[in-house]
């Protein structure tokens, strides 16, 4: 048990690359590689909080994540986000770890297009949970925006933790810091093309690729390939209005295969659908 | 007859558009004019002496009527073809009206109209006498500025005592730097300015003994033109550029950056105040420049002191000498206040040009002589043997300017008193519409002594090189900008740090999207190779490999509307060096926001380089009058807020903050310098106001 202990959270520095705080979720994201800065949709609360103001109506969405041979790496995130008058807001929560090691955020998000720009900003609280030693916790801020440069191209850029805050209670704990900007095409309808640079301070800068293609009505197909660490991801997803139903798995040399699912429900409300 | 019926109609129909844009114009921003046309650099350049001489075309334009050659050629972004153009122009039909007018010569379409407008201006030709003209200036302003670190150095902590009683040393000052600047100037009747200056750490005390008078530095000019005989004259501070630069440069230029094809020529600017605070490039004395039909002649006179620490021979204690010149301008310590103002350079010198064939061919001819009041002996060394050694010294050099349809062909031969000789020629054309290009050779030998030069070349000295270089500029479609260049250079001496004869070569390629007038892409690669000595540790044996340095980057500009306008720049590098290599990268978003009494601009940028050579140059927007390119290594993250605000009528406010926070040091910096801590944030503010 003990051994497991150290190795969970030996693997967990080295190769989780900053999971704990998530700038990526949704098996829609992850079907593209995560290259997911420039696309607005109800997971841009995770994503790019800048993307949530594309929503005209309630959404509601879970998503599940975990690897194929290691326990422990399970990832769980919910969130919901509401239309209002002055924007759109929205609450996300997210957990990664097990019962030894884990980490949760809570976040509030709040998003409104002003002008060609959609801009969001999220508040989170972190908190790691360590067996046996405690609990650490911190706030910190991100910001984010999206702007369509020319017809069917679109950029975005978002800022996780700018003001680069400490865990409480423990020295030199700063929280990671990560920049990422991307660039989504759509030539055609049926077709997206994404490219991303996401860094995090402390590891090598990634490049995030992804493709979406639209098969058939309502079925979307997906791939994207990062680099630094490189892997792979394929994704599929249905659109069983009001419900949206997303699966992705991607490849890791050290980590193997890791599966996420995800549900998205939007309520319309009478006569709006 | 056509012609000029043509030409009042185009007068007319520009009349309301002159109106409309040149709102526009005026409203422009001098920083995102600079940004437009400056190369948005990577590298360790210093634009400072460029940016300077732009913004003062800026607030005070080139007048297309009376405006020279040369002046055309500063503005670097135009072709040979254009400024044939204008002065085709000009020839045929006289004197401009308007600055559209421009739009009917070939070349000059809106775009390049609209990157020229904010530097050019059609001024009346009236002859207005100097007393008129004393109350009508072009220019009359102060800037007040204050620059200061919020962290503590430890240059300005209290000393520690050595064992032996003595204390360590530290910086006799304050943390805060003081600047001053004021001008008063009317182009073409008088120019009248001065620049005080204290860099952080320096004592505000008057003390004649360390030749420290209130402030540390000084600078003043005055000039008068157009008066009897006399073209210029000027008393106090200035520079000369005449030739390529292998005697008067004063660095109104660029090395390698983007601008590959004009880069290469060196603009006979001639006799300039000197305004910047660069201690060690200016002239200063009395200078004047006549012009008698079709030739101009100039010559002054200088005595300027300099910083170096005076040596005595170690057997006799006679025989003062100094090894270097200081051109750091600093006087911080006890050590650098002993070194201030130490050696006496005398400098008498001239031009002479020459025009012959309606213009086309000019010839030329530099000369000066320097003598320091104390003799120059740096220390022996193998790669040192060639370097001035000595108290005099004289350069002379002949050039010439030819200019072919839409080629300029230009060259300049000099030789120093050690018979040392230089050689700086090259030819930029028009090939088509669609291709401009250049090619310029270079051939300095080790021992040219030249103290006042700046030519186009790899080393900073002119000395010690040979090289070839081919630039283009091609716009091989509409909306798109392709520039590259190769240089290929030799050091035919050993260098320091450098053991043996090396070699190298730099590559750049870039290109520019411009998808409509509100968004650009560009990406660029540049490689450089260059050997350096690496030691080997076992052996105590030095080897010398080549070091390769490629940087990549990827620029975004986009304007939302007239007052939004965000950047994004992503840029990396990897330099290869024994078998090692070494990463860099950065990651910049700007959001800049623009009204006529108040501007903002703010960044946020992560960076991550693992070593001092793939450190990350980045622009930075900054006050007015402050070029700024920080670079960066380690892992950090650094923001800057700058904004800028127009009180009254009369006084411009400037505030900006900035840090830079690391997040795998303790401490940022060394020696003097040191911070103990992880953040350092800078705090500067100025102040204009226009008189």
């Amino acid at each position: 048990m003990r051994y497991f202990f150290v190795l969970s959270v030996f693997l967990k520095s080295f190769y989780s690359n900053a999971q704990s705080i998530t700038n990526d979720f949704g098996a829609k994201s992850k079907g593209v590689g995560n290259s997911n800065t420039a696309i607005a949709d109800e997971w841009s609360i995770f994503n790019n909080a800048g993307g949530m103001s594309a929503l005209e109506h309630v959404h509601v969405f879970f998503g599940y994540d975990r690897y194929h041979r290691l326990e422990g790496f399970d990832k769980v995130a919910a969130g919901i986000i509401h239309p209002m008058k002055f924007g759109n807001i929205g609450i996300a929560l997210f957990r990664f770890g097990d019962e030894l090691f884990s980490e949760s955020t809570i976040s509030m998000a709040y998003g409104n297009k002003i002008g060609f720009v959609r801009l969001g900003a999220k508040v989170n609280y972190y908190q790691l949970r360590i067996d046996e030693f405690g609990t650490a916790g911190a706030m910190f801020f991100d910001l984010g925006g999206i702007v369509e440069l020319v017809p069917d191209l679109s950029f975005g850029a978002f800022i996780s933790n700018f003001s680069s805050a400490k865990l409480s209670n423990v020295e030199r704990s700063e929280l990671p810091v990560v920049m990422k900007i991307g660039l989504s095409y759509t030539p055609v309808r049926k077709l997206s093309v994404n490219l991303d640079v996401y860094k995090d301070v402390r590891f090598m800068p990634m490049i995030k690729a992804g493709i979406e293609y639209i098969i058939a009505e309502k079925l979307y197909l997906r791939t994207g390939v990062n680099t630094n660490p490189f892997q792979n991801f394929f994704g599929i997803g249905i659109s069983l209005d009001p419900f949206n139903i997303d699966y992705a798995v991607s490849n890791h040399d050290f980590l193997g295969l890791s599966h996420q699912a995800g549900i998205s429900f939007t309520y319309y409300k009478k006569g709006e659908k | 007859m056509k012609n000029s019926i043509a030409r009042i109609g185009l007068f007319f129909a520009s009349l309301h558009q002159t109106v409309g844009q040149h709102e526009g114009v005026e409203s422009l921003d001098f920083e995102r004019v600079i940004e437009n046309i400056l190369p948005q650099q990577e590298f360790d350049l210093d634009y400072n002496d460029l940016y300077d001489r732009l913004f003062t075309l800026y607030t005070n334009p080139l007048d297309l009527n009376s405006a020279k050659r040369g002046d055309f050629q500063s503005l670097f972004f135009l072709s040979e073809d254009q400024i044939n153009g204008i002065v085709e122009y000009r020839k045929t039909f006289g004197r401009f009206l308007s600055v559209y007018e421009l739009q009917s010569i070939d070349g000059f379409d809106r775009e390049a109209l609209k990157q020229l407008s904010p530097f050019i201006t059609v001024r009346s030709d009236l002859k207005e006498s100097l007393k008129s003209g004393l109350t009508d200036p072009d220019i009359h302003h102060l800037f007040l500025r204050y620059q200061t670190v919020l962290e503590n150095k430890k240059g300005y902590t209290s000393p520690d005592t050595l064992s032996s009683g003595k204390l360590t040393s530290r910086y006799v000052g304050d943390p805060n730097r003081l600047y001053s600047r004021y001008l008063f100037s009317k182009t073409g009747m008088y120019s009248f300015g001065f620049t005080i200056e204290k860099d952080p750490g320096e004592q505000l005390v008057w003390d004649p003994g360390t030749s420290r008078y209130g402030m540390d530095y000084y600078s003043f000019h005055a000039m008068v033109e157009q008066i009897g005989i006399l073209n210029k004259a000027v008393i106090g501070d200035f520079s000369l550029d005449f030739g390529q630069g292998l005697i008067f440069g004063s660095g109104f230029n660029f090395g390698k950056g983007i601008e590959s094809v004009t880069t290469v020529r060196r603009n006979n600017l001639g006799l300039v105040p000197y305004r910047s605070v660069f201690e060690d490039r200016n002239f200063s004395g009395v200078a004047i420049s006549t012009t008698c039909k079709a030739l101009d002649l100039c010559v002054f006179a200088s005595r300027v002191r300099r910083d170096a620490i005076i040596r005595k021979d170690t057997v006799e204690l006679t025989n003062p000498f100094f090894t270097a010149i200081q051109t750091t301008g600093l006087h911080r310590t006890t050590s650098e206040i002993a070194a201030k103002n130490k050696v006496v350079d005398r400098s008498i010198g001239g031009n002479i040009n020459y025009k012959v064939v309606n213009g086309k061919l000019e010839l030329g001819l530099n000369g000066i002589f320097t003598s320091y009041s104390v003799p120059q002996k740096p220390s022996m060394r193998k790669y040192n043997q060639f370097d001035f050694r000595g108290s005099r010294n004289y350069a002379a050099s002949v050039y010439f300017n030819y200019y072919l349809r839409g080629a300029h062909i230009f060259s300049e031969a000099g030789m120093c008193q050690s018979k040392g000789k230089a050689v700086s020629t090259g030819i930029i054309a028009s090939l088509s519409p669609q291709v401009q290009a250049s090619f310029h050779y270079r051939n300095y030998q080790r021992n040219f002594h030249s103290f006042y030069g700046a030519a186009f070349g790899e080393n900073t000295k002119i000395a010690n090189e040979h090289g070839f270089y081919w630039g283009v500029k091609i716009f091989p479609i509409r909306k798109m900008t392709v520039t590259s260049y190769i240089d290929l250079f030799q050091f035919p001496w050993l260098k320091y740090g450098v053991d043996k004869p090396s070699r190298g070569r730099d590559f750049m390629l870039s290109s520019d999207y411009q998808f409509n007038s509100r968004l650009n892409m560009r990406v660029r690669f540049r490689s450089k190779t260059k050997e350096e000595n690496i030691s080997e540790k076992m052996l105590s044996l030095v080897r010398i490999v080549p070091k390769k340095t490629n940087r990549l980057l990827f620029n975004l500009n986009f304007e939302l509307n007239e007052k939004y306008s965000i950047q994004t720049r992503v840029q990396q590098s990897r330099m290869h060096v024994d078998g090692n290599v070494r990463m860099g990268f950065l990651i910049a978003q700007d959001v800049n926001f623009q009204m006529p009494a108040l501007s903002i601009s703010a960044r946020f940028s992560l960076f991550d380089a693992e070593s001092y050579d793939t450190r990350q140059f980045v622009y930075e927007r900054d006050l007015l009058y402050v070029y700024s390119v920080p670079s960066f290594y380690n892992q950090g993250s650094r923001f800057y807020f700058l904004t800028k605000l127009s009180i009254f009528k009369n006084i411009e406010f400037w505030f900006k903050i900035s840090q830079t926070k690391y997040f795998d040091q303790n401490q940022i910096g060394s020696g003097l310098e040191e911070i103990d801590g992880n953040t350092k944030t800078n705090l500067n503010v100025q102040v204009r106001l226009k008189l």
